[in-house]
């Protein structure tokens, strides 16, 4: 039986950027917990899009050995954690899995936003926390005063600090040793009935959904039928293991330990994250704290450019779906881009992390709407509905008002920047509620903004506005009330569904005239003129024209021409495959995305 | 299979001074000329040639009238002796105006050039100058005159159209004035900005003033109305002819046959491989060998595709039942729908012959020619 005092669950908290990844890769180097030639760097984030965008997207966890000063053999238990607003829910339940929490940061960036926003999720969840100051190898690196940010914005200690590279491997044993001697030892009743924390799930093509827990109380083996409390499904274990960070099979997991169970799971959704696991047989009273069912905030419509492939991004998306519980999607019809499927998503990176999934790894080429919030329509006959897509919005006579989402958004910023995210959250029909002086130099602004708002290119917006200083965090806070019309876009006198965006009434002729100008910049040149109108209702707000295009020749076409001809004509072709057929008029991708990219608000 | 043609293209790649319009590539360092000429010599010495017979050869640039007459008749000599030259129906030199004396253009004919292209652009004496041309108008009528003195009944001349500052009457002149000259071909060409150009560059700054699009659909209208009245018949989208007079090389190009091409940055086409010569002047001249590095391999689908969008170039088009023949595709059966897409639209004229673009097709036929490639 494995000694509770050996084991040490912990996870790392840092913003993007900040060397979470390579901190880890470090860890598991130094306890040898994989050989260092089969190190890829960044081991944790696995699939290629993570590696490539520097972000964790799926959590991992890996089990190190590790021989401290004081003698012992200590089993550490890493849990990964996902660095973004979208999945704030899976940290916290990744956070309540732990007993300590690694809190990286930037020695020359300082604390961020959402460092912050997981720093109080791991106080909540009674963790201890050690700060490790990382990139102390970079010329710009202020480690003392970062360290002093430290203790004055989250009011911890940092006599514990540790000062480390983790691109270089300085302060790794360090690192360690504290994570001994600081992170307290699991406890737990290995007597008491099965209780297990599901922390995340994963789909394994032979075994099934597979649910990465915490056993918090009992024990857990082959054999043993386990009830899911949100569901209240029940399933056989096949098997119980470890991550090395690669499964590895053992007899059991006790009360403390980490690892995952398989049991013939056949959908993640029936392994949710956050959930409790029990025994059939022996249940526990009562599950712990903190499910709650992923909720998407955004949606989008997805289409495939080739109608044909309708059935293979359907296929997609069910094989994405087991492995990602928070995709929701269902058929929608439009009648500009035929069928494809209106898809939810916990946030804007989820959703792009989702359409890069689809176009890479399942060679799709797709038309991708501009995202939604969730409305709620107030119709005149008493009632209520919502609404995920303009295209759903009842006819304006049976409307009598709509309220929109929205969010407590936390902003920190230096405060030379103040002013002008003041504005910005101005321009966004943000309310102000509070401004804190976290330092003498340090602002966290708070303001409540419509989500629709924030989904557009508020974060791009902050990003330029603040030369990249400022980090914001967000949290949904409820629907209000608010003066929303539907904007329609109309191609050649059609009006294009999949165009159609509501917006606040203020902002309706800005933005109308705003679309129709990058749209006729977006339209190529068709055989026919082809008009682009605006409108509110049976309005037109703004119109422009794409001429026709009547001369595309090339006059000149002799021997050495011909290689030349013949790439600009497949040149001509592929820019026309990545086009959709919307009536005779062939629209680029882009366009379905423009009202995100339109410049000065 | 039906026998193709073959055609020989000899590139002299000197010009006094490089046009402001004029991507192509060329040098003004005649201090190099002799060693080039060298290396082309070794280059047609070296080719591993099939014995088919030659039916054209052409001598492009650049300006090959600026180089020694003596360098090009070494290699007339050499294609005489390497090759079988019993077909050849055409042998065409291009000169520029105002480039070369009543000696050399007797000597092209007696070398046995029988053709003669002329890059006059436009007889507007302020537009030449804006062209960055080296010649007047009056070298072009010097140049022509002697060009028939020595001899030559095949004189074609090049003209430009949609310049700078442009207009339909200047157009009207120039065409009247080619009328009157009494010439067999005519080829015209709208402008094209080509990065690296010195109109490029004005281009980039905003001053370079070019017509609009409208005015560049008349001056087509005008060219096709003119020429017509005079007998000469368009053949291509670019080039007009009197019966009989269609440049027999050019041909060999939009009947995707095959050709050699000799000297700086030329390209061959035998058979399914094509290949694209050394483009650096300097390299070429040091070059030890001619072993071909970069052959491109012409798939059967590929020629398909050029056989399609260079037979669309032709006022005759394709003959359906030869392309049938030559390449096994069915082109109505085959493309069934891009022809229905065309024909909507009056792209396209289409019987149980042949198919061939209209006049609009051939104003958007890189839209049409591009809807036929896989």
């Amino acid at each position: 039986m494995t000694d509770l005092s050996n084991i040490r669950n912990f996870c790392i908290i840092a913003h993007i950027d900040h060397g979470k990844s390579t901190l880890a890769d470090r860890l598991i180097e130094y306890t040898g917990a994989v050989e260092k030639r089969d190190m890829t760097s960044q081991l944790l984030d696995q699939m290629d899009l993570e590696q490539e965008r520097g972000i964790t997207i799926k959590l991992q966890a890996v089990k190190m050995k590790y021989f401290a000063d004081d003698g012992r053999e200590y089993l550490l238990n890493l849990i990964d954690t996902p660095g973004h607003v979208d999945f704030t829910y899976e940290v916290s339940r990744s956070l309540a899995a732990c007993e300590g929490a690694l809190l990286v940061v930037d020695a020359s960036q300082g604390i961020e936003a959402q460092t912050l926003a997981n720093v109080y999720l791991a106080l909540e969840n009674n963790l201890e926390i050690i700060p490790v100051i990382n990139k102390i190898d970079l010329p710009s690196a202020e480690p003392e005063k970062v360290k002093q940010e430290i203790e004055d914005i989250i009011g911890l200690d940092t006599s514990n600090a540790i000062f480390t590279s983790a691109k270089t491997g300085e302060g790794t044993k360090e690192i360690l040793e504290a994570i001994v001697r600081y992170v307290p030892e699991p406890i737990g009743d290995y007597e008491a009935p099965l209780k297990a924390l599901i922390f995340d799930s994963n789909f394994d093509a032979y075994k099934g959904a597979l649910s990465y827990v915490r056993i918090i109380d009992g024990s857990v083996k082959k054999g043993m039928k386990i009830r899911m409390f949100a569901t209240g499904k029940e399933f056989e274990v096949t098997e119980v293991g470890i991550f090395e960070p690669l499964h590895k099979v053992v007899d059991s997991l006790k009360a403390g330990e980490v690892g995952y169970i398989a049991a013939s799971i056949k959908k993640v959704a029936d392994t949710r994250v956050g959930d409790t696991i029990t025994g059939a047989a022996n249940p526990c009273i009562k599950p712990l704290e903190g499910y709650k069912k992923a909720v998407p905030m955004v949606y989008c419509g997805l289409y495939p450019i080739d109608n044909d492939q309708y059935n293979e991004l359907k296929d997609a998306l069910e094989k994405l779906q087991l492995n990602d519980a928070s995709l929701l999607f269902e058929p929608e019809t439009s009648s500009a881009l035929g069928f494809g499927f209106r898809c939810g998503f916990l946030g804007l990176l989820h959703m792009e992390i989702v359409q890069e999934r689809l176009e890479r790894e399942y060679n799709l080429s797709l038309i991708t709407t501009a995202p939604s919030v969730i409305f709620i329509v107030h119709l005149t006959d008493g009632t209520t509905m919502k609404i995920d897509s303009p295209a759903q919005l009842p006819d304006t006579r049976l409307v009598d008002y709509l309220e929109e989402p929205l969010v407590k958004a936390s902003i920190m910023v230096p405060n030379e920047y103040v002013g002008t995210v003041m504005d910005l959250c101005q321009d966004k029909r943000g309310v102000f509620v509070n401004m804190e002086y976290i330092t003498p130099k340090r602002v966290v602004l708070t303001y409540k903004l419509p989500l629709g708002e924030i989904i557009y290119d508020f974060f791009d917006q902050l990003k330029s506005r603040t030369k990249g200083y400022a980090s914001l965090d967000y949290e949904l806070a409820g629907h209000e009330r608010s003066s929303l019309v539907k904007l329609d876009i109309l191609l050649a006198g059609e009006i294009i569904d999949a165009l159609s965006c509501i917006v606040h009434r203020d902002k309706a002729y800005h933005r109308g005239r705003a679309l129709v100008s990058k749209l006729r910049q977006l339209i190529p040149r068709q055989m026919f003129e082809v008009p682009i109108q605006a409108a509110i209702g049976t309005k037109v707000i703004a119109r422009e024209t794409v001429k026709a295009m009547r001369k595309d020749v090339l006059e000149k076409c002799y021997g050495g021409d011909i290689s030349r001809k013949r790439k600009l004509l497949e040149k001509q072709k592929e820019g026309k495959k990545r086009m959709k057929q919307v009536g005779r008029i062939e629209v680029p991708q882009e366009a379905f995305m423009a009202v995100l990219s339109l410049d000065d608000e | 299979m039906m026998n193709k043609n073959i055609g020989v293209y000899i590139h002299i790649p000197f010009c006094i001074q490089k046009c402001n319009y004029c991507d192509f590539v060329s040098f003004t360092n005649y201090g190099l000329e002799d060693k080039y000429f060298q290396k082309l010599l070794m280059e047609i010495d070296l080719l591993e040639y099939d014995g088919r017979p030659i039916n054209t050869i052409y001598f492009g640039g650049g300006t090959p009238s600026t180089v020694k007459p003596e360098n090009i008749e070494l290699v007339v000599l050499k294609l005489k002796e390497k090759l079988d030259l019993s077909n050849l129906v055409e042998m065409t030199i291009e000169i520029n105006p105002g480039t070369c004396n009543n000696d050399s253009i007797g000597k092209y004919y007696e070398m046995g050039f029988d053709r003669i292209s002329i890059g006059v652009q436009t007889f507007d004496e302020i537009m030449l100058g804006k062209l960055g041309r080296i010649h007047g108008e009056a070298d072009i009528y010097k140049t022509i005159n002697l060009a028939k003195k020595v001899g030559f009944k095949n004189i074609s001349i090049d003209l430009m159209f949609g310049l700078p500052g442009d207009s339909l009457e200047r157009l009207d002149r120039d065409l009247g004035i080619a009328m009157d000259l009494n010439l067999q071909h005519i080829s015209t060409y709208g402008l094209i900005v080509e990065p690296g150009t010195k109109f490029y560059e004005e281009q980039k700054k905003g001053v370079l003033k070019l017509p609009e699009e409208e005015l560049l659909l008349n001056m087509r209208k005008l060219i096709n109305k003119k020429l017509s009245k005079f007998k000469f018949s368009r053949y291509e989208i670019a080039n007009y002819a009197r019966v009989g007079y269609e440049s027999k090389h050019n041909l060999i190009y939009w009947n995707n046959d095959d050709y050699y091409g000799f000297g700086l940055n030329s390209t061959s086409k035998i058979r399914n491989l094509r290949f694209k010569n050394e483009s650096d002047l300097n390299k070429y001249i040091n070059m030890d060998n001619f072993d071909k590095h970069n052959l491109e391999e012409i798939t059967n689908e590929m020629e398909i595709e050029e056989g399609i969008f260079l037979g669309l170039r032709l006022l005759t088009g394709i003959d359906l039942e030869d392309f049938l023949n030559r390449y096994k595709i069915d082109i109505k059966k085959k493309y069934e729908k891009v022809l229905g897409e065309l024909l909507e639209i009056n792209a396209i004229i289409v019987n149980d012959k042949m198919l061939k673009l209209t006049d609009y097709g051939m104003e958007i036929s890189n839209y049409c020619m591009a809807k036929f490639l896989s």
